[in-house]
């Protein structure tokens, strides 16, 4: 236990009060020192007088500041070739979502099928997605992919369908990959990398789904030839 | 009467001065204040926040410039940083002969990558960098192996750990593929991109199989599905875009109050880049 701690009282002046003493702690850790008073109207005259040199230096050297790094000069909104060319991604995913709407309709189920409606429900979405970025209507497919892969995603089998939706999803990954090197805008190829990323985990769920790895080869460095829809931007 | 006349003419004189000096204080103070005036605009003072006491002065950190080539060399300290981890994995023995095959694939597809980043460093005139990156090394890669070597279920830790290295990687890539302005170098980091997407995907897979392969809160709704120990689910698919966010990673075993670490982990920013004035820390 400790000893409270008792008032000092310093010294006991004839009124009988304690004093105050202000005992100094060391410097002050508030910087109250200011500028040298100006003691007179001389002193005062020559503080303005330096004060407009100091201007006229200030002003002489002052530079814009130049140390930020360089702007993008990308063009943040997609250009008029990558118009061309989203247009084409987005038909290309809304033929995704028709195909996998033609397995649905033919009757996959389970575990299969389950995947069959989040991946449909994907691709319009990134359909939805680009046609809003470029500024068009999502409404149309690409025909002849759709016709291309209709066949093989009109099943109820699910190794039958999982081998089609691989395929396809590898295809679209490595179509938007081709088209990234092509896109101007920030938005376009911002569209693109998040798009590709998430087809590429469902070609993967898809290869595990239909048993279709040999092995990691297939798995990780899948052969996929992009579509060519850059003919499609040109015309 | 004599000393009446003199005491008013010195009054009559110290005024004259007064107004003389006046008029001299008062000019001046007006051509200085036009003439800062016209200095320009921004005089607002410094409105950084005041000082107290006896701190040193803040010390201005380097404004290094972040180019092509230090967003590359960034790739690189990453994709060894995730060969490190892999190889601590190794070390452990607690990997069968499946999932050993599946570390050891990874690990050479990430040097791969990370060779790769390295020629395009160089192609872009920069210094490939090939060390781990140490900002991840200290702060997130020592203390998460700790826990996992410590847990009350190190296989389904290391699964988790692997899961999301392979996601910050991959979200790493991606925004990549964004930020580079060299085209060929953005296709590059896309790649990667998928790559690393490809592998989060086939672990979960091989670990959970079908139930691990959508997240059923795809949409963002509600909380993150949890097993028996109360550690959030991986799946194979966890959104529909590529998201690009903090990862958080639960692991290690439950302190006195039942608690488990939880780790977040980002993509690089200004602490992590490795700037090409970084000299190299292997």
């Amino acid at each position: 236990m400790t000893a409270p701690r008792t008032l000092e009282l310093l010294e006991r002046p004839s009124s009988g009060k304690a004093v105050v003493r202000m005992t100094p702690k060391g410097h002050s850790p508030v910087d109250l020192d200011s500028a040298a008073p100006a003691t007179s109207r001389r002193g005062l005259i020559g503080a303005l007088s330096a004060a407009g040199i100091a201007g006229v230096g200030a002003l002489s050297i002052a530079r814009p500041a130049s140390a930020a790094p360089p702007a993008d000069e990308r063009p943040a909104s997609p250009t008029e070739g990558d118009q061309a060319l989203l247009f084409e991604a987005m038909r290309a995913e809304l033929t995704a979502e028709a195909l996998y709407r033609e397995a649905l309709d033919a009757g996959l189920s389970d575990v299969a099928g389950e995947l069959a409606a989040v991946f449909a429900e994907n691709h319009v979405t990134y359909a939805d997605k680009i046609a809003g970025g470029a500024g068009f209507s999502a409404d149309t497919r690409n025909e002849e992919l759709f016709t291309q892969f209709q066949s093989s995603f009109a099943t109820d089998d699910a190794q039958a369908f999982a081998e089609a939706a691989a395929g396809l999803e590898n295809t679209l990954g490595a179509t938007h990959t081709a088209l990234l090197a092509e896109y101007v805008s920030v938005k376009a190829r911002k569209l693109t990398a998040s798009i590709v990323v998430v087809e590429a985990r469902m070609a993967v769920v898809l290869t595990d789904l239909g048993g279709l790895a040999s092995n990691l080869d297939d798995i990780f460095d899948p052969q996929a030839e992009a579509l060519d829809l850059t003919a499609g931007a040109e015309s | 009467m004599i000393n009446d006349s003199n005491a008013s003419a010195s009054a009559d004189i110290a005024l004259r001065y007064r107004r003389r000096d006046a008029l001299k204080l008062g000019g001046l103070t007006i051509s200085a204040t036009a003439f800062l005036a016209a200095c320009g605009s921004g005089r607002g003072g410094d409105d950084a926040p005041g000082r107290v006491g006896f701190a040193p002065p803040i010390e201005e950190l380097e404004d290094f410039p972040i180019d092509d080539a230090v967003l590359l060399r960034t790739a690189s300290s990453l994709e060894l940083t995730a060969i490190a981890v892999y190889e601590a994995v190794l070390d452990t023995g607690l990997l069968d002969g499946d999932l050993t095959d599946l570390v050891e694939r990874m690990i050479e597809n990430h040097q791969m990558v990370a060779d790769e980043m390295s020629e395009l460093t160089e192609s872009l005139g920069g210094v490939a960098w090939e060390c781990t990156n140490p900002w991840y090394m200290e702060r997130t890669v020592a203390p998460l192996l700790a826990a996992v070597l410590d847990s009350d279920d190190p296989l389904r830790d290391i699964i988790n750990t692997a899961v999301v290295l392979e996601n910050i990687a991959a979200a790493t890539h991606q925004t990549l593929a964004i930020e580079l302005t060299d085209a060929e170098a953005a296709k590059a980091t896309l790649a990667a991109a998928k790559l690393e997407s490809r592998h989060s995907a086939h672990i979960v897979a091989v670990a959970r199989g079908a139930d691990g392969y959508v997240n059923p809160l795809i949409d963002g709704d509600g909380d993150a599905p949890l097993d028996a120990d109360g550690v959030p689910y991986k799946f194979s698919i966890t959104n529909r875009f590529g998201a690009t966010g903090q990862v958080e990673l639960v692991a290690g075993k439950p302190n006195e109050n039942g608690v488990r670490q939880t780790f977040i982990i980002q993509t690089p920013s200004l602490n992590s880049w490795i700037y090409n004035e970084l000299e190299p820390t292997c």
